[in-house]
């Protein structure tokens, strides 16, 4: 007798030891029989192979042996050597003469959660996840230079005799005292919380005050009223939507939640109705659930990092 | 490859080698560890863990003579380690089940040059598959749904699930063999 059908049995792990111990006997009686058994085992392989997604796994291998340089402060050069050993001195002692200018330190923020630095001024800058900023030991007596990049909001302590400046690869702002958010990322942006700032690219300079923002657009800085209630969401952790549409609830969920909102035209109806509503430090499904108790056309799910949205359960 | 330029790879470029080892091997690993452990979760952890020491020892890398019999000799070093510290049941204890397994091994090595005919038959049999059977093949193959996932997503017994598996697979392999029949 032909054990055939062990084999399939066998490959699910769901034989007995005397079924394995009779398809071994059998495979083992010619040839055609060993080839007949690593055809299923192949075949059984070949439709295995979707089930195992090797670029997520692949993500999580780098995730987990890649150091993670948060908070990383990165010394020059110079110092490090300095604090190695005394046989260096003489050398750092000339390297020191023509490197007067205060030492740097560049705080980066690969986390979630939001980075808080303190200035040697006293003023603090909150970085967003993917944001750096750098920043002299001590500032100079005349200026307060520092450079950012990605999403940063400053609370500049006020100090007439030195103004404040901020570099990003695409704007300068200077200010006096004030609190703004710069976004320095494709589309840079600075948008101001309270005082007055300067915002100039290389060719074009901006005043813009409380409540107002400036966009970089085509290269060209474009000044509005702020009408994002949800701006600075990333470092309050208050989303407040106010008579808002809901394709414009979704886009700031999105940006605050880092996910995306997916719906089919027949939703559209859906995303053209108002939400007026406060929601403070909440998970993404909870903010969701209260949407739905407020919306009764509103359904979701939710898939991965996207939000599926649906008019029916 | 020379060992001496290796030793200078950078960490960027030592993740594009590790990442074509994800591609080339990952998927076929976790289905080597599956087939011996029986389980999803805890093979894909084997395999994460074996290239994780590759990645640790990538210095010694170009000692290893044949990286794909390394890759599943470690697999399955790691998932023996794990069956008898737990004994789980008593077809692992089998000789008759390592033997099998041992002539498994040599049957999927050649699989790297799986070739796209091969491929196109498949998907063509499975097209030919009654029904239901396709449905549940599909479901448990391609969308990794588990039995008891698909039992409650068709509202039928787990047990019905696991035959029409066998049974699909069972035709399957008819198909592929005498193609002419069908």
């Amino acid at each position: 007798m032909i054990p055939n059908d062990n084999i399939e049995k066998y490959l699910a792990g769901q034989t007995t030891v005397a079924e394995t111990e009779e398809l071994l006997r059998w495979v083992n009686e010619s040839e055609d029989h060993k080839k007949e058994f690593t055809e299923a085992c192949k075949l059984w392989y070949a439709l295995q192979a979707n089930k195992y997604n090797s670029d997520k796994a692949f993500a999580s291998f780098v995730a987990s042996h890649t150091p993670k340089p948060a908070k990383a402060k990165i010394f020059p050069i110079w110092k490090k050597i300095s604090a190695v050993a005394a046989v260096a001195i003489l050398t750092i002692g000339c390297f020191t003469l023509f490197n007067k200018q205060p030492e740097s330190i560049t705080v980066a923020n690969n986390n979630a959660t939001v980075e808080t630095v303190t200035l040697p001024d006293g003023s603090t800058i909150y970085l967003q996840n993917g944001a750096s900023v750098t920043y002299p030991e001590e500032f100079a007596a005349t200026s307060r230079t520092i450079s950012a990049t990605g999403n940063i909001f400053c609370e500049i302590t006020r100090n007439e005799k030195a103004p404040f400046t901020v570099t990003s690869n695409k704007l300068t702002i200077k200010v006096l005292g004030t609190s703004f958010q710069v976004n320095s990322t494709n589309n840079a942006y600075v948008v101001v919380e309270t005082g007055k700032v300067q915002v100039s690219t290389d060719t074009q300079s901006v005043i813009i005050e409380k409540g107002e923002r400036a966009d970089l657009t085509n290269n060209t800085l474009v000044t509005t009223t702020n009408t994002d209630l949800n701006f600075l969401s990333w470092k309050t952790g208050l989303l407040q939507f106010r008579n808002t549409n809901l394709s414009q609830v979704f886009s700031d969920l999105a940006r605050h939640y880092n996910c995306e909102f997916a719906y089919t035209k027949s939703c559209a109806d859906v995303a053209k109705m108002n939400l007026t509503g406060t929601y403070q430090d909440l998970p993404l499904a909870q903010v969701l659930q209260m949407i739905e108790a407020a919306i009764p056309e509103f359904h979701y799910e939710i898939n991965a990092n996207v939000v599926l949205v649906s008019n029916s359960k | 490859m020379d060992s001496s330029k290796t030793k200078e790879l950078s960490d960027a470029e030592w993740n594009e080698r590790f990442q074509s080892i994800y591609q080339q091997y990952y998927a076929k690993l976790c289905i080597y560890a599956t087939s011996i452990l029986a389980n999803d979760e805890e093979s894909e952890e084997i395999v994460q863990n074996v290239i994780y020491k590759l990645w640790e020892q990538r210095e010694k890398f170009n000692e290893i003579e044949n990286l794909q019999s390394y890759l599943y000799r470690s697999v399955k070093n790691l998932c023996i380690n794990i069956i008898n510290r737990q004994k789980i049941e008593d077809k692992y204890k089998s000789e008759a089940w390592f033997e099998l397994k041992n002539i498994e091994l040599h049957a999927i090595e050649p699989l790297e040059n799986n070739n796209q005919e091969q491929e196109k038959k498949l998907y063509e049999a499975i097209e030919q598959l009654p029904e239901r059977c396709k449905e549940v093949l599909l479901l448990s193959k391609f969308q990794g749904m588990k039995n008891k996932e698909i039992a409650e997503h068709l509202d039928v017994s787990v047990k019905a699930i696991e035959a029409s598996i066998t049974r699909a697979f069972t035709l399957l392999r008819k198909m592929m063999n005498n193609p002419k029949n069908t």
